[in-house]
């Protein structure tokens, strides 16, 4: 069997056993539920979601008897703590400047002043602080995704789609990978996450906007992957996405005097959804494709010498 | 680093498949209150939830306060020295194990949680947010006895360890019988007074937490890379 052959029949392995467990799960709790994130058992289900990923990367190794050689989980800290801190510290960044694009555009005049001056520094600090030990602390589920994603379905997506011309064989990997990722979450979105249930096409626009954004966040995490040699910052990344952007979003928009009409508009609208994944999209494929063109550089040297 | 952590996980693997039937067991155990006793109320379940926590934890720590003990033989801390980065790597294995462990445990234990909560139809919160402090502690204790463990190997370290608790149970037994046990004073009001602790808005103590627990962690772990060859005084060759 050729090399693309095998790794084409383990990735269809890996992905039916991804999608069929977590859509399991999530046809369990639709059954029992309904579209809806209003209950107990939506926190359990997306969370008991992030693990399927990596529970199908084992699964898809044991199986296929493939081994555990080219997993990304080496761990070399020295030398790679940058990736962690980049990973730590960019969805803070990105909290930030979704909350100063919200001000600029959907809020009144002097949102941003307001928001900007009515700022506690001791609880901003604290604040972000709390958040960064809990996404450390909550590691395993952000290694849940990403050992499958990009511990599993990327290489193989790069072996599959190799060819001379080694930019568009990886935008295609980078395109296909996030579309993938995106339709994983459909479930979830059709549930409201992330964009709500309240918006011209529902839920396919979401799904759909979804991928993009999975396309984007997935060129980030692939780069950090790809620098450090391993899944872990990639992790940590992830967690930090999950745990800090829209926490310190939120919490900065707090700060801002408004009527609860507004408040409320701005809670459950579209277009506060649609900037807060356009602006993260954007910070995020931005710092991914940095990453990659230093990262080519630094092996260009190294070569070179 | 990766190879070293594999070794712990080789070297412990007795220990983990023991600990793991007693952790499935007290998982279990905070589910089958929510489904034999439908009308527990919030109270019951948090006071459910945190004795299983404090189960969990302890069954946690009593493997992680053997996790030196494989390695202390002269030749392998000769061996480990010689070797580049040698030193950090061997004590960093040890953390980066304890931490993992008791995250990855701990990350579980909220799924469960929730499921916990979902079946009883109570908000199982203030569960997690009392679990995500014994995480703290118990990481802060590792962080305080793992350098006196390494400084001065397991044995004496040990009894360094046996030292402060023993301290603090004094401490405990002293405020017990002279400091103010007012919000002790039922069960409940215990627990409300705990929950209100833990709710409360803007309470620095608990958003500082986390972070302070990761740097101290960080500071112990350099200690301990600084005093890992006076340890080997105290090992067998």
């Amino acid at each position: 069997m050729t090399n693309k052959k095998l790794a084409a029949k383990r990735l269809i392995i890996f992905l039916l056993l991804s999608f069929g467990m977590t859509y399991a799960l999530f046809f369990i709790y639709i059954i029992n539920i309904g579209w809806t994130m209003d209950s107990s058992w939506y926190g359990v289900m997306t969370a008991s979601g992030m693990l399927m990923p990596a529970a199908a990367n084992i699964l898809t190794r044991i199986i296929t008897k493939e081994g555990f050689e080219n997993s990304f989980l080496r761990m070399k800290i020295s030398g790679n703590i940058r990736y962690f801190a980049i990973g730590m510290i960019l969805p803070v960044f990105s909290g930030v400047i979704i909350s100063v694009v919200v001000c600029m555009t959907i809020l009144p005049k002097g949102s941003l002043g307001n928001m900007f001056s009515n700022i506690d520094a001791a609880y901003f600090f604290s604040i972000i602080t709390y958040l960064f030990g809990i996404t450390v602390a909550g590691t395993l589920f952000g290694f849940g995704e990403e050992f499958g994603w990009r511990g599993y379905m990327t290489p193989k997506l790069e072996i599959l789609f190799d060819s001379e011309k080694k930019r568009l064989s990886q935008i295609i990997v980078f395109i296909i990978g996030g579309t993938i990722w995106g339709l994983w979450h459909a479930p979830i979105i059709a549930c409201g996450h992330n964009f709500g249930k309240d918006y011209p096409g529902y839920p396919w626009l979401g799904i759909g906007l979804m991928c993009i954004s999975c396309i984007c966040f997935g060129i980030y995490l692939t780069a950090l992957t790809k620098a450090s040699g391993s899944v872990l910052p990639a992790a940590l990344a992830h967690m930090s996405i999950n745990n800090i952007t829209n926490s310190l979003s939120s919490t900065l928009l707090g700060n801002i005097k408004m009527s609860d009409e507004i408040a409320e508009s701005l809670n459950s609208g579209f277009s506060y959804k649609l900037i807060d994944m356009t602006v993260m999209s954007a910070v995020f494929l931005a710092a991914g494709v940095l990453i990659m063109i230093t990262n080519a550089k630094k092996k260009k040297i190294e070569k070179t010498l | 680093m990766f190879g070293l952590l594999y070794k712990e996980v080789i070297v412990h693997k007795k220990q983990l498949i023991m600990i793991s039937p007693v952790i499935i067991f007290f998982t279990g155990w905070c589910i089958v209150p929510s489904i034999t006793t439908p009308d527990l109320n919030e109270w019951e379940l948090i006071l459910v939830l945190t004795l299983c926590s404090i189960m969990t934890i302890l069954t946690l720590a009593m493997l992680e306060m053997g996790i030196f003990e494989a390695d202390e033989i002269k030749k392998w801390q000769a061996y480990i020295a010689s070797t580049p980065d040698g030193i950090k790597n061997q004590i960093a294995s040890k953390y980066v194990f304890n931490a993992a462990l008791s995250c990855s445990v701990v990350s579980l234990l909220t799924i469960v949680y929730q499921a916990a909560g979902a079946i009883n139809g109570t908000d199982a919160t203030i569960g997690i947010i009392i679990l995500m402090q014994l995480l703290w502690i118990q990481l802060l204790i590792r962080a305080l006895e793992t350098p006196f463990i390494i400084c001065f190997g397991s044995k004496q370290g040990n009894l360094i360890r046996m030292i402060i608790m023993g301290a603090a149970i004094f401490a405990f037994i002293v405020y017990g019988l002279f400091g103010d046990l007012s919000v002790f004073g039922s069960l409940k009001d215990f627990l409300e007074w705990m929950v209100d602790f833990l709710t409360k808005s803007n309470n620095y103590i608990l958003m500082l937490t986390p972070a302070v627990t990761w740097v101290l962690y960080y500071i112990s772990y350099r200690i301990s890379c600084i005093l890992y060859l006076k340890g080997g005084e105290h090992y067998d060759k």
